[in-house]
């Protein structure tokens, strides 16, 4: 049924309406934008804690970016595919797939020597989508550093340096997460969690049958070589009946199994002090604690799929943040506020086109993004301006631009 | 284009309509996957806009827009169509559907307790300027009556490149199709570089011209790979690379629990 509005209800609902729009991408925070050739632009990014260089692979090689000035300047590297900071000090690069080995190279030998660098160590704890963070502070002759694997398999270093040599090289290796942790039926991915609910169903009525089936045959007299009354051939069959019926049952419980496993462990990434780990857990990403003994916590959930994230520098009495992408946005999720906000900015993000953004030790975020104007640029905003109201700033600014625009 | 509605939208019990008990769901309010109050003079409209647009109340969250609003998505009746609902406070405030072609977002409006809502009606800023050698909805709905793996790969994510073998070697390991795609936005310049440094073929490199495939969220990670089966998706795409045996693993399990 249409109806007229009059003018003072038209007001109410565009008030209404413009309201519970402010959440997409008005933060404009303050930002400084850095000039990036666009054949050095790349969705895999990662932000030396000083904030002054970055890790950009592409194509398989790799690039160290020097981003104090206007325009990125590039460092050959001898790295490659997703090369990472041990993050922390960010004095240690982690680069994956030599030879099925991991090299370990001094940052500050790759400013000096470019792709002449010489590793300080390497080892064949290796594999695809591997995170690193120093567990303590390094000293100048000494690193303490964690680095996972996309297996969840992690190796805790300790490793004496003398120059840019390694002297010794120590390691204790286990597991994170390998039995789960609290599981929660996500009840908002409903076709999930209907098959999961019914998946424990039909387990607990498979594992009463394989149970009945195994008090039968225990039951069942043990065949022996000297029934001459034809019982032995009956009872021999008995057997056999039973034994396939376990087998069906056998072959309908593990499938179930595996389904109800604690779930599917994808994009894994260490925290900045390697505590703690981000995950794609059944396609919805959660943040652990990583205690001790290698269980984790379930820290927080988010329900929804986002991009790997990245944790802000722990802060003392503080969660902090993490930022990731999704949708086609930069977000940053304050977990002290239990606050989401899109930081994507005026004229970023042409083509979905975002590196996955990182933070320094100070707190600012680092970015990549193709601009509207088809221009890349390295975004640098200071996120402690996030306010508690939806996707607004504790303080508006304009953005401190030296090649954006406002949108 | 802007459309007004109004209607008048007295708290009633709409709930168990609303969310679309599928069999053997339980319909009771406690286990609302919206968890929307169900007093809301503006619930009968969103239920009505969903159920007009063929919603089938398939919920999957997506990223929270701003704090306290509450995002989900779900297929509908018509491959390719999709619908989303934002929640404030278990309010209702937005519902949108979205083709490859347009994003309808309808904004519900209370006052007192009727509920109106405004339309306006955009082209979809994802499918803007469709280019050459694409793999469209259409195409995928073909491909989807067999069983095989959809992988999404871009030539800015160095493994979906290098490792694309891995789900190939795989479906031929598991006799299913292997179609590989590339993310909608990746420049020719760029396709023809990972064509020439990983050896990938002309046939695995159209560009996904698909809204079935952005709705299920292919783009947050490359490469992404969807499994499919008689006409439908295993609702977990596998995320990153993995080991062959892995994926032999995990592609099977996903077949075994459709």
């Amino acid at each position: 049924m249409k109806c007229k509005l009059g003018r003072k209800s038209f007001l109410t609902f565009f008030l209404i309406a413009n309201h519970s729009m402010i959440a997409h991408g008005e933060c404009t925070l303050a930002r400084k934008f850095v000039n990036l050739p666009g054949e050095y632009a790349g969705t895999f990014t990662r932000v030396h804690p000083s904030g002054k260089y970055l890790i950009v692979s592409k194509f398989g090689g790799v690039k160290l970016l020097d981003i104090t000035g206007d325009t990125a300047i590039p460092i050959s590297t001898p790295m490659q595919d997703e090369t990472n900071f041990v993050q922390g000090s960010g004095r240690l690069i982690a680069s994956p797939n030599h030879e099925m080995r991991m090299k370990y190279f001094l940052t500050d030998e790759i400013i000096d020597k470019g792709p002449d660098a010489k590793m300080l160590f390497d080892d064949d704890h290796n594999q695809f989508y591997h995170s690193a963070a120093e567990l303590k502070p390094s000293t100048i002759s000494s690193f303490n550093f964690r680095t996972l694997l996309y297996s969840k398999e992690y190796c805790d270093y300790s490793v004496q340096v003398k120059g840019n040599k390694a002297t010794e090289v120590k390691s204790e290796c286990g597991s994170i997460c390998e039995n789960g942790w609290v599981k929660e039926v996500d009840g908002t991915d409903s076709t999930l969690a209907r098959q999961r609910k019914a998946d424990r169903k039909i387990l607990a009525e498979l594992n009463r049958e394989f149970k009945k089936l195994i008090k039968e045959k225990k039951n069942l007299p043990l065949v022996t070589p000297n029934e001459q009354d034809g019982t032995r051939g009956k009872i021999q069959i008995l057997h056999a009946n039973l034994n396939y019926q376990i087998s069906l049952v056998l072959q309908k419980i593990e499938p179930l199994h595996a389904s109800l496993s604690p779930g599917r462990f994808e994009q894994p990434i260490l925290s900045q002090d390697g505590t703690e780990v981000g995950a794609l857990i059944d396609g919805k990403t959660k943040l652990f604690k990583i205690l001790p003994n290698g269980q984790c916590k379930m820290e927080h959930d988010f329900k929804y799929d986002t991009s790997k994230v990245g944790f802000s520098a722990p802060e003392v009495g503080k969660k902090g943040k993490v930022a990731f992408l999704a949708e086609g946005r930069v977000m940053i999720y304050d977990r002290d506020r239990d606050l989401p906000v899109d930081v994507t900015g005026p004229n970023e993000g042409f083509e979905d086109d975002f590196s996955y953004p990182g933070f320094t030790k100070d707190g600012r975020l680092i970015y990549q993004t193709k601009m509207s104007d088809g221009q890349y640029k390295i975004v640098i905003l200071d996120p402690s301006r996030l306010n508690d109201r939806p996707g607004t700033c504790l303080q508006q600014e304009s953005p401190v631009s030296n090649g954006g625009s406002k949108r | 284009m802007v459309y007004f509605f109004c209607c008048i939208a007295f708290a009633s019990d709409v709930t168990s309509e609303f969310l679309g008990p599928q069999p053997g769901a339980n319909a009771s309010l406690n286990l609302n996957p919206l968890d929307i109050d169900v007093t809301d003079s503006c619930l009968l409209m969103a239920t009505g806009l969903l159920k007009a647009e063929g919603s089938l109340n398939t919920w999957t969250q997506i990223a929270d827009p701003g704090k306290e609003i509450k995002l989900f998505r779900s297929p509908t009746t018509s491959f390719g169509k999709w619908v989303e609902i934002e929640i404030s406070n278990k309010i209702p405030q937005v519902v949108r559907l979205i083709t490859l072609e347009k994003v309808s977002t309808n904004q519900l409006v209370r006052k007192e307790k009727s509920c109106s809502s405004q339309r306006v009606t955009k082209s979809n800023p994802k499918f803007m300027k469709k280019p050459r050698n694409v793999f469209t909805d259409a195409q995928l709905k073909t491909e989807m009556r067999g069983t095989g793996l959809i992988y999404v790969w871009s030539p800015k994510m160095t493994y979906s490149m290098k490792h694309l073998d891995y789900f190939e070697q795989a479906a031929q390991n598991l006799k299913i199709k292997f179609i590989a795609v590339v993310d909608t936005f990746a420049s020719a310049e760029e396709v023809k570089k990972a064509q020439t440094i990983y050896g990938i073929q002309k046939r695995h490199s159209k560009l996904l011209w698909s809204n079935e495939l952005r709705m299920r969220q292919f783009y947050n990670h490359y490469p992404r790979t969807f499994v499919f089966s008689k006409g439908a998706f295993h609702p977990q795409l596998i995320s990153g690379v993995k080991e062959k045996s892995e994926i032999i693993e995990e592609v099977r399990q996903r077949l075994r629990e459709m």
